[in-house]
């Protein structure tokens, strides 16, 4: 879980063109390039990088030969095992709520929020320096006076991730008013839109792609942000498993929930692209490659 | 400041003529950007290639400079088969961004010096030297980052003359310049290419700067399929004027021309859509 | 022009002392509201017990021995990533067998795998220290490969112009290109290092600013957790402004504007 990020991915979107079409012209890109033309190469490549991957893992189980050190098959039979008897899945269902909630309820109030104190300069230059300063502090430290003040449940978890979605949001949402190009209000302006059909017309549509991106950082950060709160107080949830799993030394099991984690933050990634893409097209103006 | 303080000590060759034969030239399976070009350019000569937006200029001089190879037909420069970039034909690109953002101008200007394992002390006399010859002297120790568009491409120009390269080309480099600054350039170019006797390729759109430019002036076709309609010498003496009434006839031509292109080009497209 | 810019520093710099002051008197305001005074700390009492820890030589303790951890595995996995990086962004082959780790490990945050650091590395120094580079590796890394396949294509084709070889056109072109992308990777990869030590120390309480913060939960001393975020926040902002002001210093040229 990342101190909170007020840009997202830092790629600028020329590397990202850069590495999708190897626009390298010396002969060292040409031959990237010879490589990358033959795709059928490339797949063969990935496919066999992961086999060695996991070969590798089988052989050093085996010469390691430690209760603590599962091979891929057992943590498979593990995953299979925890996904029959509705262990897992139980786990994954409290996880992903409290994410859920955390996330839209922070989106909520994060954007209008921001968008209020974006309209005002004196606000933001206000909030300036307790933002700063709180971008240094991981959310996580602050699981332990939540818990202090709002017990072990739910609620410690999910104001976790609530925090967490409203201080990106909002951020990113301020900066997006400020970015707004200031032709774009004077045209406006000129055409007699003022008041609230500018915030709506105008100011709104502008800050999309800056909430949207705020958004996202969130979502990738919230998985880490809620295994790191199962991990410390939780009786249940990913995070929980994988602690408990440790604590009786089941590290199959461990790294099956492990495998799950990782894959949902990239489904989450994922998913949230294509809603972008889909639905938010024409307001975020870029597409960009996540870092 | 003649030629002798930023001659190349590698010798290279001297003649600096340009020959395109009959070059085809696609992009895999897209239709031919150039289809069957051909012209010639004398060495010494400043030869300038017109033509409207999208007609496949700058894959030309991509041509010419080694970064593509044709489809069909072949390039010669110097003498020889054109086929990687090298330091006989030196490109000035139009955008700036190909100065180094971590180097200094004078640095920037020595950078193919360091290439070719110049000593410190030579290069940075050489680079300073070219910089007076465009012009920027004093401004040495300065960032790209601190210099206006018109200083940006006077590095680029000082950069592509410290290697005495033969052949210069040149992709629009005025293009993204306000019009006061073209003018000093453009005026500016022309007395430093004469002096030192270069091979000039120019790319450009706007028939003025041509007319103002060029010994010839090469009018492309508009694209796709691009060829050159026709070759018009500039014989109007050194140093020109652009209000004269020669300039204007000259202008008037070409103009016409181009337009004819244009409006072939326009109506292609509508039979295509019909 | 020039003192009307010094005066608008000075307006600056006044009205966001004012913001500071402001900032604090709600905190106290709020804290004497709370109803039971003893969850949410002043300031006030949030400094005193600052200061007490500094006296007893408590802070300082557990302060060094978070920086210390952070200071290791950053530092190598900083190195470590920008090696891959390089190789990565250089070789298509490279990244192609890579990609499918990287992008799996960046998705797994280095929280999940504390447990499984404790169960091998157990709870000393070594299982923090692996986290730490393992949450730095994988930021930097991408970051940096990113940096290398990105150098504009004219920057490259002038290059060749001029005659470059391979090898020149990456230590003198490339290279110099990807620094400020390096950097961004690197301040990624501080932040996740804060959150993963502190996770780390809150799951292996024995010293560091972690350990302070989940000792307020043993002791009912919620001021204990305040001064620990204070201490967060405290040093983040230091270190970043210090980073930044070392790289500018250093690598000043590299870094965009």
């Amino acid at each position: 879980m990342s101190a909170p990020r007020l840009s997202a991915a830092p790629v600028d979107r020329h590397a990202a063109v850069g590495l999708a079409r190897g626009n390298d012209p010396t002969e060292q890109g040409a031959r990237a390039r010879r490589f990358a033309s033959s795709g059928p190469a490339a797949w063969m490549l990935t496919a066999l990088s992961l086999l060695a991957g996991v070969a590798a893992w089988a052989i050093a189980s085996r010469l390691l030969d430690l209760p603590l050190f599962p091979s891929p098959l057992q943590i498979l039979r593990a995953l299979a095992e925890m996904l029959g008897n509705g262990v897992l899945v139980a786990d994954i269902a409290v996880s992903v709520r409290r994410i859920a909630i955390g996330f839209v309820l922070g989106c909520a109030v994060g954007i209008p929020l921001g968008l209020a104190m974006g309209l005002f300069p004196l606000v933001r230059a206000f909030c300036d320096p307790i933002v700063q300063f709180l971008r240094f502090v991981p959310p996580i430290a602050w699981l332990i006076p939540a818990i202090m003040w709002f017990g072990i449940g739910e609620v410690s978890k999910i104001a976790i991730i609530f925090y967490m979605t409203v201080f990106l949001v909002l951020l990113n949402t301020m900066s997006g008013v400020a970015a707004i190009p200031r032709n774009q209000i004077r045209s406006a302006e000129n055409y007699g839109v003022t008041g609230w059909q500018l915030f709506a017309w105008i100011v709104f549509p502008a800050t999309v792609s800056y909430s949207v991106a705020g958004a996202r950082i969130a979502m990738g950060n919230s998985f880490a942000a809620v295994v790191g709160a199962e991990l410390i107080a939780a009786d249940a949830g990913l995070g929980y498993r994988i602690v408990d799993s440790g604590q009786w030394m089941a590290m199959d099991q461990m790294f099956a929930a492990m495998l799950v984690l990782g894959a949902l933050g990239i489904a989450a990634d994922r998913i949230a692209r294509l809603v972008t893409a889909r639905w938010l097209r024409r307001y975020v103006r870029e597409s960009e490659h996540g870092a | 400041m003649g030629p002798e303080a930023t001659r190349a000590p590698d010798g290279a060759a001297r003649a600096g003529n340009i020959g395109v034969r009959h070059v085809t030239f696609a992009f895999g399976g897209a239709p031919a950007v150039l289809e069957d070009l051909s012209f010639d350019v004398a060495s010494g000569e400043f030869f300038v290639l017109l033509g409207p937006s999208g007609c496949g200029k700058s894959t030309v001089m991509n041509l010419i400079a080694g970064f593509e190879h044709p489809t069909k037909g072949s390039v010669i420069a110097g003498g020889r088969n054109v086929d990687v970039a090298g330091r006989d034909r030196v490109v000035i690109f139009q955008d700036s961004d190909s100065l180094y953002g971590w180097l200094t101008v004078r640095d920037n200007v020595a950078f193919p010096l360091r290439v070719l394992g110049v000593t410190a002390r030579e290069r940075d006399e050489r680079a300073v030297a070219a910089l007076k010859l465009v012009g920027l002297q004093g401004h040495e120790g300065k960032y790209p980052a601190e210099l206006s568009g018109g200083m940006k491409q006077r590095t680029q120009l000082a950069r592509a003359l410290v290697l005495d390269s033969p052949i210069l080309l040149m992709d629009e480099p005025f293009a993204a310049l306000d019009a006061q600054t073209r003018s000093i350039l453009q005026d500016e170019l022309v007395q430093i290419s004469v002096a030192m006797r270069r091979t000039v390729l120019f790319i450009t759109h706007d028939i003025g700067e041509a007319i103002l430019l060029g010994d010839r002036v090469g009018i492309m076709r508009a694209g796709p399929a691009s060829s050159i309609k026709e070759t018009i010498p500039i014989e109007l003496p050194r140093p020109r004027r652009r209000g004269s009434v020669e300039f204007g006839a000259l202008y008037e031509r070409i103009h016409q021309s181009i337009s004819e292109e244009v409006q072939r080009a326009l109506r292609r497209e509508d039979s295509l859509l019909k | 022009m020039r003192t009307g810019l010094a005066q608008q520093r000075r307006i600056g710099a006044a009205g966001y002392g004012l913001s500071v002051v402001v900032i604090l008197a709600l905190w106290q305001y709020g804290s004497s509201q709370a109803i039971i005074p003893l969850l949410f700390p002043s300031p006030i009492r949030t400094c005193r017990v600052a200061m007490r820890l500094l006296n007893e030589g408590r802070l300082a303790i557990d302060v060094v021995a978070s920086l210390r951890r952070i200071a290791f595995g950053f530092m190598i996995g900083s190195s470590a990533g920008i090696v891959l990086g390089v190789l990565m962004g250089s070789f298509r082959p490279v990244r192609i067998v890579f990609d499918p780790y990287v992008q799996f490990f960046r998705a797994l945050p280095a929280l999940a795998w504390i447990p499984a650091a404790m169960v091998w590395l157990g709870t000393g120094e070594e299982s923090k220290i692996a986290l730490l580079i393992y949450t730095t590796v994988f930021v930097v890394a991408l970051n940096t490969m990113i940096g290398v396949a990105g150098v504009h294509t004219n920057q490259l084709r002038a290059a060749l112009c001029f005659g470059c070889s391979d090898w020149q056109a990456f230590y003198m072109v490339k290279a110099p290109a990807t620094v400020p992308f390096m950097v961004t990777g690197m301040r990624l990869a501080m932040g996740n290092c804060f959150s993963t030590i502190v996770a780390a120390e809150l799951l292996a309480p024995k010293d560091g600013v972690g350990y302070l913060i989940f000792s307020a939960r043993t002791w009912m001393q919620t001021e204990y957790a305040f001064v620990g975020i204070v201490i967060l926040g405290l040093l983040g902002l230091i270190i970043d402004r210090a980073f930044m002001l070392v790289m500018r210093r250093a690598l000043r040229r590299f870094l965009p504007r």
